[in-house]
C-alpha cells in the first residue's frame, strides 16, 4: 500500500534529465534501449491500460513512460492515476467481472490475498527469454518486499513496485532548543512529546498523526503502537488479537499521545499529517518515509533543513510472526508497499510484462525514486546507486537523507498487516470507524478494543 | 515645512537656553528629533494599525464563522433530508401502517426496514448512533440498535420529550439533548405518514461530536475556537476539549471583544462572558476576540473565538521590533552625534582657550587643530589672525615706544629750555622792578620799565605754562601733600585775577555751598593755578557781566536739592551757577558725553563719606570730592571751539590767540593737574550762555579750625535782619542778596523797611555815592551799613554821616556775617578789613 504517497500535483523540482543514467532506456545505444526497441516492434500501436494510485512514484513513471517507453517501443500507455480507494474499487470490479479492462494493476500489500486468485503468476513470465529485460536482476529486488508485498500462497503474483514505510521524523531545531534527544524507547517518545508540548503548545505540539476518523490511515497509525506493544490483529489460531491487554495498552498509549497533538488530527489522513509537520506544528512524529523529502522542499515546507530522520524507538515487546495469523508480521515500521500485477483477464499480457519489467528495472527504480520521493526503492542496488548517494548529503527537493533509515526499516523492522481476502473490507471501514469513535471521544479504549476484536472475529476470525 | 519649522524653532530656542555643552546639546537635539517619529508611531501609527487590523480580523472571523455555520447547515440539511426521505419510503410507510393497524411490533423482523435504517448512518458511521422507527405510543417498530439499547433509549426521559416535541411539530425537525449514554446527541425526526395519517415517527441520532469533527475540518488554526451553544447557553459542540469535552466554568478572568453582531437586536456578549468564564486552561489565553452568528434552522449560537494575541501578535512583534530598531538607531545616532559634537566642541574649546590666552596678552598662543573641515579651516584662520595680530602689535608697540621717547625728549627739551630762559627773564623782571622802585628813575624811564616788566611777566607766565606742561607731559609733576585753606587759596586767586576784571568792569562772585570743607590736604599752589587759569580765562573772554566761582562738595545726594531752590538763589535773569539737570559736561575729548556732573547737579559722588551731613562731621582722614564750577557771562563756547578746548597750544580759533594772547596751555594744564589730584576738568556750558567749567578734585579733608560759627553761615543768636541791597549791577545785586539769605537775613526791596543796608560801591563805572538814596539814609542807623568796595578803592572816603563796615570784594558769607555782627557793635572806622 503506498496510498500514503503524495498527491500528483505535489511534484518537486527533479527532472528526468537530472536523473538520466548511462543504462537508461532513454539513452540510445544502451542495452535497455535496444531491447525495448526490438521487443516493442511486435506491439507497436498497442494501447496498454495501467491503473495505479496517484502517488509521486507513479507520476514519475507516467512521465518517463511518455518520454521514454512509448517513444522507444511505440506502445501507447494509458496510465490512470486514482486515489487509493478508487483503485481498489476499479480493480475489484475489473477482476470480479473478468473484463480485462486493465493490463497492469496496482495492488496495495493489504489487498494481495483478495486479488491473488485473479492475477497471473510471475514465474512463467520471468522464464520468457524473448521478453527478458536486459540486466533486470530479480535477485536485486529486496526479499522482504517480494515476500510481503508480492507473494501470496507461495505464488509470486506481482513485482514489487514501490515501498513506503514508517520511520521517525523530528525537528532538529526544536530538539536542540529544548535539549532533547531522539527517543530510543516508547516512554522516551511520550516524554519528548510532553516536553515539546509543554514548552511550545499550542503553536507547536508534541506530535501529530494521521487520525482521520473512519480512514485507513488511522488503522495504519494504530498498527505501529499495537505491534510495538507486543500486540497483533490476529493470533495464530486466527482469532482476533486486538482485544487483548497488549492491544489495550497500545490504544491507551496512542490516546496519551493524542493529548499532545493538534485537535484537527482527527480530520487528517497522511497528507494532512504531513502538511501539519511541514507547517511546523509538531516536534516529532512517525509516518511514511516518502514524505521526508517534502520537508526539504521550500515550496512545500516551512522547516526546510530542520527535519531529521531516525529509526523508530525500541518496541516495548514484539509478537513473533509465528504467533500471528494470516501472514501478519508485527514490526514497528509499518510498511505500505505495493506491487504491480497482471490480471488473468488482461488483454495484452506480453506487452504488460514488457512494461512491468521496465517499470521495476533498477534504472527506473532509481529515477522514480529521485523524482518520486524514494518510494520506488525496491531494490538493493537502489540504495547504493551513485545518483542516490549523491543526494544523501543535500538539503532540497529530491533529498535522500532518509534513505539509510528507510533501508534499515525495510530490512530489519518492517511490519506487515494480515493478508486475508476479507482484510481490505474491515481495514478500510469498520476498524477505522471503531478507532474513529475512540479518537473522537465517543468511546473508551476497552470498548474500542472489544469492538475491533468483535468485528474481526465476526468477519475474518476462524 | 510648517510642522518642521514649528518644531525646530522652539527646539532651537530651548537648546540655546540650556546650560549644556555643544556636544550634549547636539545629542539632546538628536534624541528629541529621533524620538519624534517613534512618538508618532506609538501615539498614532500603532493604534491606527491595530484598528485596521481589527477591522480586517472582524471580516476574517466573520467569514470563518460563516464557513462553520455553512458546514453546520449542510449537516443539518442533510440529516433532515435523509430522515424525511426515509420516512417517505413506501416500505417504511406500509410497515408503519401495518404495525399501527395490527398493533404488533415488528422489531428486528423486517430486514428491508433494518437496511433502510442502517443506510441512514452509512455517511457518518462513526458518529451515527441509531435510527429508530416509533409508533405514536412510543412502541419501537425498528431500530439499528439492539433491542435493549433501543428500549433503554426510548425510556430515556429526554428522548421522550423530544419525541413529544417532534410529534407536535409534525414535520422534519432537529433537536439536541443529552442521550442515554450521557453524551450530547443531535436528533433528526421525521413523521411517517400515509394517506395523510400520522402513523409513526422516524428518529435519527448522531453524536454531537460530529459537529466538532466538522468544525475541525475547516478550522484554520488550533487557536481558533468555534463554539456552538443552544438557546440556554449549553455547549453543543466545540473544537476545544476541556474536562472531557465540556467547557467548564470557573472564576477566571477572560476578556472578550465582540467583533461583529449579525443580529443587531441581540447582544450575545454578556452571554459569551458568562459562558466562557473559563479557567486559564482555555489555551492559557485571557484576551479573546469573538464573532457570533446565529444559524437559521435553530436557536443555537455559533461563537467564533480567536486570541487577540494571535491576531495582533505578529503586528505587535513587527512593531516592537521596529520600535526597538528605531530606538536602537536613535541611541546610536545620539551616541554618534554626541561623539561628533564632542570632537567639534573639543576643537572649539581649544580655539576658545587660545582666544582667552591671546586676549590676556599672550599673542604666541596657537591652536593645534588639524583636518580639512570647517573647524580645521577656522583654526588655521585663527592662527593666521593671531600671527598677524602679533606682528602688528609688535609694530605698534615699537612705534608707541618710539613716540613716547620722542615726547619725553621734547618735554625734557622744553623743561630745560624753559628753565634756561626763565633764569635770565627773572633777572629782567627783577631789575625792572628794582629800577621802578628807585625814586631816581625818571617818569619816562619808569613808563618804559613798566612795559619791560609787563612784557617780562607775560613772557614768564607763558614760559611757566610751557614748563608746567612739559613737566606734566614728562610725568614730572609732583604734588605736595600739605594742609591748606581753600578760602585763602581762593582769595589768592582772586587777588591775582581781580585787577584784570576790574579793568574790564567785570564782577567776580564767589558762591560757597553751606558745609563745604575749606581745609584740605594737597598742593595749594596747583589748586590756585587751576583757579587762576579758569577765572583768568573767564575774565579774558568776558566783556560784560562777570565771573562766578562756586564751590560744592560731592557728598551723598540730597533729594530734591538744587541750588536754585535754596534761599538766596539767583534771581531770574541773573547769572546762574546752576545748570539744568542733565546738562552734559564736555571733557573735550568726548564732546557731549557726561563726565563729572556739572555744578548744580546732584548728586556728586564721594569716595569717603557715606552719610554726608554738610561737611560738619567730616573727619580728618576722609576724602571728599570738591567741585569747583567757574562760569562767566561771556560769549560762550561754540562746538568748533569745544572740540579743541583741551588740546595743547589751542585757543579756540586762531583769532583768539591773536586777540587775547596766551599759550593755549591753561586748560590743558588745569585738566592734567585736576586729574593728578584724582579728579578732572570738564566743560559744561549751556548752549547760548557763557562758558562753564567744572573742576572736580579728590582731596583729603584736613583738621578744621572752628571759626566762631562762621561756617554755620547763619546769624545765630541774633534777631533776623531785614536787609536791602543797593547796587548798580544786577549780577552783583543778586549775588549779594544770595549771600545775605545764606547769612540768615531777610532781603527786602530798597524801598521797603530795612534795618541793614548793603551798599555796593565797587562798580568802577559808577559814582560811589551818586545812586545812593540819601533821603533814606536817616532811616537806617549809621552803624548798620555795609559797604562793598574794590580792593583798589579801599581808600575811598566813607559816606558822610554813616558808620559803616567796609568789605573788599569779593566777599563770602562768613565775611557778611562778621560784618553784620560788627554793625551791632560800637561804631568803627570804615573799611575794617578785607578778606
Amino acid at each position: 500500500m503506498s496510498g500514503c504517497g503524495r498527491r500528483a500535483d505535489e511534484r518537486h523540482g527533479v527532472s528526468a534529465r537530472d536523473v538520466l543514467g548511462d543504462d537508461s532506456a532513454g539513452v540510445e545505444g544502451s542495452a535497455a534501449h535496444a531491447f525495448l526497441r526490438d521487443a516493442g516492434r511486435a506491439f507497436r500501436g498497442l494501447r496498454l491500460r495501467v491503473l495505479t494510485e496517484d502517488t509521486p512514484p507513479s507520476l514519475a513513471c507516467k512521465h518517463l513512460i511518455e518520454s521514454e517507453f512509448s517513444r522507444v517501443t511505440g506502445i501507447d500507455v494509458d496510465w490512470q492515476l486514482e486515489p487509493l480507494e478508487r483503485v481498489f474499487a476499479k480493480a475489484s470490479m475489473d477482476v470480479a467481472r473478468g473484463a480485462g479492462n486493465h493490463d497492469l494493476v496496482y495492488l496495495d500489500q493489504s489487498w494481495i490475498a483478495r486479488f491473488a486468485p485473479h492475477l497471473e503468476s510471475m514465474e512463467p513470465w520471468m522464464e520468457r527469454p524473448d521478453l527478458a529485460y536486459p540486466h533486470w536482476d530479480f535477485e536485486d529486488i529486496l526479499a522482504p518486499l517480494l515476500e510481503k508485498t508480492a507473494t501470496y500462497g507461495g505464488r509470486l503474483i506481482g513485482i514489487p513496485y514501490d515501498i513506503t514505510i514508517f520511520i521517525a521524523m523530528y525537528r532538529r531545531d526544536i530538539f536542540d532548543k529544548l535539549g532533547l534527544r531522539p527517543p530510543e524507547d516508547l516512554d522516551a517518545w511520550l516524554e519528548v512529546c510532553r516536553e515539546i508540548d509543554k514548552a511550545m503548545a499550542p503553536r507547536v505540539r508534541g506530535t501529530t498523526a494521521q487520525w482521520r476518523v473512519g480512514h485507513y490511515a488511522l488503522l495504519c497509525h494504530m498498527s505501529i503502537w499495537l505491534w510495538s506493544h507486543g500486540g497483533s490483529f490476529f493470533r495464530r489460531d486466527g482469532r482476533a488479537g486486538v482485544g487483548d491487554d497488549r492491544a489495550r495498552e497500545a490504544l491507551a498509549y496512542m490516546m496519551e499521545l493524542g493529548k499532545h497533538m493538534p485537535p484537527a488530527v482527527t480530520t487528517w489522513d497522511w497528507h494532512g499529517e504531513s502538511q501539519s509537520f511541514a507547517r511546523g506544528e509538531a516536534g516529532i512524529y512517525t509516518s511514511w518515509a516518502e514524505f521526508f523529502p517534502v520537508y526539504d522542499d521550500p515550496k512545500l515546507s516551512r522547516i526546510v533543513g530542520q527535519a531529521g530522520a531516525v529509526p523508530l524507538p525500541r518496541e516495548r515487546a514484539l509478537r513473533p510472526a509465528a504467533e500471528c495469523g494470516f501472514g501478519e508480521t508485527p514490526g514497528f515500521s509499518h510498511q505500505g508497499g505495493s506491487c504491480m500485477a497482471i490480471p488473468r483477464h488482461a488483454r495484452n499480457k506480453e506487452a504488460a510484462w514488457l512494461l512491468l519489467q521496465w517499470v521495476t528495472s533498477a534504472d527506473i527504480a532509481v529515477r522514480a525514486g529521485l523524482m518520486g520521493s524514494g518510494a520506488s526503492a525496491i531494490r538493493a542496488s537502489t540504495f547504493s546507486d551513485p545518483r542516490i548517494l549523491a543526494r544523501q548529503g543535500e538539503i532540497g527537493p529530491g533529498t535522500t537523507r532518509h534513505f539509510p533509515v528507510m533501508r534499515d526499516a525495510i530490512l530489519n523492522r518492517m511490519g506487515t498487516g494480515p493478508h486475508h481476502p476479507e482484510w481490505p473490507a474491515v481495514a478500510m471501514g469498520p476498524l477505522p470507524n471503531e478507532l474513529g469513535r475512540l479518537v473522537s471521544g465517543l468511546q473508551g479504549v476497552n470498548e474500542t478494543a472489544s469492538g475491533m476484536a468483535r468485528l474481526l472475529n465476526r468477519q475474518i476470525g476462524a | 515645512m510648517m510642522l518642521a519649522s514649528r518644531i525646530i524653532g522652539p527646539l532651537r530656542c530651548f537648546l540655546r537656553w540650556l546650560p549644556l555643552s555643544v556636544a550634549r546639546k547636539i545629542a539632546l537635539a538628536t534624541l528629541i528629533v529621533g524620538s519624534v517619529p517613534i512618538f508618532f508611531i506609538i501615539v498614532y501609527g500603532i493604534p491606527r494599525l491595530e484598528r485596521a487590523l481589527m477591522g480586517t480580523t472582524s471580516e476574517v472571523m466573520a467569514a470563518a464563522a460563516a464557513e462553520h455555520n455553512h458546514i453546520l447547515g449542510q449537516f443539518l440539511h442533510a440529516g433532515l433530508r435523509q430522515a424525511a426521505q426515509t420516512a417517505r419510503y413506501p416500505e417504511v410507510q406500509r410497515f408503519a401502517q401495518r404495525a399501527a393497524a395490527d398493533g404488533v411490533s415488528g422489531f428486528g423482523e423486517n430486514i428491508e426496514i433494518d437496511r433502510l435504517l442502517s443506510a441512514l448512518g452509512s455517511e457518518e458511521p462513526v458518529f451515527f448512533h441509531s435510527a429508530c422507527l416509533f409508533l405514536l405510543d412510543h412502541t419501537i417498530l425498528a431500530s439499528t440498535a439492539s433491542a435493549e439499547s433501543a428500549g433503554a433509549a426510548c425510556d430515556h426521559a429526554t428522548r421522550r420529550e423530544i419525541f413529544d416535541a417532534a410529534l407536535r411539530a409534525g414535520q422534519p425537525a432537529v433537536f439536541h439533548a443529552f442521550g442515554a449514554e450521557g453524551g450530547m446527541e443531535i436528533f433528526f425526526t421525521a413523521p411517517v405518514e400515509r394517506d395523510g395519517e400520522f402513523l409513526a415517527l422516524l428518529q435519527v441520532a448522531y453524536s454531537a461530536r460530529i459537529l466538532r469533527h466538522l468544525f475541525l475540518k475547516v478550522n484554520a488554526s488550533p487557536l481558533s475556537i468555534p463554539v456552538l451553544t443552544d438557546e440556554n447557553g449549553e455547549v453543543i459542540a466545540s473544537t476545544l476539549e476541556v474536562d472531557g469535552g465540556r467547557l467548564s466554568s470557573s472564576p477566571g478572568a477572560v476578556d472578550f471583544d465582540l467583533l461583529g453582531i449579525f443580529d443587531p437586536r441581540w447582544d450575545p456578549l454578556p452571554h459569551a462572558r458568562e459562558l466562557f468564564e473559563l479557567r486559564h486552561s482555555l489555551l492559557g489565553v485571557d484576551d479573546w476576540l469573538v464573532s457570533v452568528i446565529r444559524p437559521e434552522e435553530t436557536a443555537w449560537s455559533l461563537f467564533y473565538l480567536e486570541p487577540r494575541a494571535r491576531v495582533l501578535g505578529p503586528v505587535r512583534s513587527v512593531v516592537n521590533n521596529a520600535l526597538w530598531l528605531a530606538g536602537g538607531l536613535t541611541l546610536l545616532l545620539v551616541g554618534g552625534s554626541f561623539l561628533a559634537g564632542n570632537l567639534a566642541a573639543r576643537a572649539l574649546n581649544r580655539l576658545t582657550r587660545a582666544a582667552d590666552v591671546i586676549s590676556a596678552g599672550d599673542l604666541s598662543a596657537r591652536v593645534d587643530v588639524g583636518g580639512r573641515d570647517e573647524i580645521g579651516r577656522l583654526a588655521r584662520a585663527f592662527n593666521d589672525m593671531a600671527h598677524q595680530l602679533r606682528l602688528r602689535t609688535e609694530a605698534l608697540r615699537a612705534e608707541h615706544e618710539k613716540a613716547e621717547a620722542a615726547s619725553r625728549a621734547k618735554s625734557e627739551f622744553l623743561a630745560v629750555m624753559s628753565h634756561e630762559i626763565r633764569t635770565p627773564l627773572n633777572a629782567v623782571i627783577g631789575y625792572s622792578s628794582f629800577l621802578l622802585s628807585d625814586e631816581k628813575t625818571s617818569v619816562g624811564d619808569r613808563e618804559s620799565l613798566r612795559m619791560i616788566e609787563k612784557a617780562g611777566r607775560h613772557l614768564l607766565g607763558m614760559i611757566n605754562d610751557m614748563l608746567d606742561f612739559s613737566k606734566i607731559e614728562a610725568g614730572g609733576v609732583e604734588l605736595l601733600e600739605e594742609p591748606f585753606s581753600l578760602l585763602e587759596t581762593l582769595a589768592d586767586a582772586f587777588d591775582h585775577t581781580a585787577p584784570a576784571a576790574w579793568e574790564k568792569g567785570l564782577e567776580i562772585a564767589l558762591d560757597i555751598e553751606n558745609g563745604v570743607p575749606t581745609e584740605f590736604i594737597g598742593d595749594a599752589q596747583r589748586v590756585r593755578q587751576i583757579l587762576v587759569n579758569l577765572i583768568g580765562n573767564g575774565i579774558k573772554f568776558t566783556d560784560k557781566g562777570g565771573v562766578r566761582v562756586a564751590l560744592r562738595c560731592g557728598g551723598p545726594a540730597r533729594p530734591g536739592h538744587r541750588a536754585s531752590d535754596e534761599p538766596g538763589a539767583p534771581a531770574e535773569g541773573a547769572l546762574s551757577l546752576d545748570s539744568p539737570a542733565g546738562d552734559d559736561c564736555h571733557s573735550g575729548d568726548q564732546p557731549g558725553m557726561g563726565g563729572i556732573p556739572c555744578f548744580g547737579d546732584a548728586p556728586v559722588e564721594t569716595n569717603a563719606v557715606s552719610d554726608w551731613d554738610g561737611g560738619r562731621s567730616a573727619v580728618a582722614s576722609s576724602r571728599v570730592k570738591l567741585v569747583i564750577v567757574v562760569e562767566d557771562t561771556g560769549k560762550g563756547i561754540n562746538e568748533r571751539t569745544r572740540s579743541k578746548l583741551f588740546q595743547p597750544f589751542s585757543q579756540g580759533d586762531g583769532s583768539h590767540t591773536r586777540r587775547y594772547g596766551g599759550t593755549g596751555l591753561g586748560l590743558v594744564i588745569s585738566r592734567r593737574l585736576a586729574e593728578a589730584m584724582g579728579g578732572g576738568l570738564t566743560e559744561c556750558s549751556d548752549p547760548g550762555g557763557g562758558a562753564r567749567f567744572r573742576v572736580a578734585l579728590d582731596l583729603p579733608v584736613a583738621e578744621r579750625e572752628e571759626r566762631d560759627g562762621a561756617q554755620s553761615g547763619t546769624l545765630l543768636g541774633t534777631a533776623p535782619e531785614r536787609a536791602a541791597v543797593f547796587s548798580g549791577n544786577d549780577f552783583h545785586r543778586a549775588h549779594l542778596e544770595s549771600l545775605l539769605r545764606q547769612a540768615g537775613c531777610e532781603v527786602v526791596e530798597e524801598e521797603g523797611d530795612f534795618s541793614l543796608l548793603v551798599l555796593d560801591r565797587s562798580h568802577p563805572s559808577a559814582d560811589a555815592a551818586a545812586p545812593y538814596p540819601a533821603e533814606r539814609l536817616p532811616r537806617v542807623p549809621a552803624s548798620r551799613v555795609i559797604e562793598l568796595v574794590c580792593p583798589l578803592d579801599f581808600g575811598l572816603p566813607s559816606l558822610p554821616g554813616v558808620h559803616s563796615v567796609r568789605l573788599s570784594k569779593p566777599v563770602m558769607v562768613s565775611e557778611i556775617i562778621r560784618a553784620i555782627r560788627e554793625t551791632h557793635e560800637k561804631p568803627t572806622q570804615a573799611g575794617t578789613e578785607c578778606p
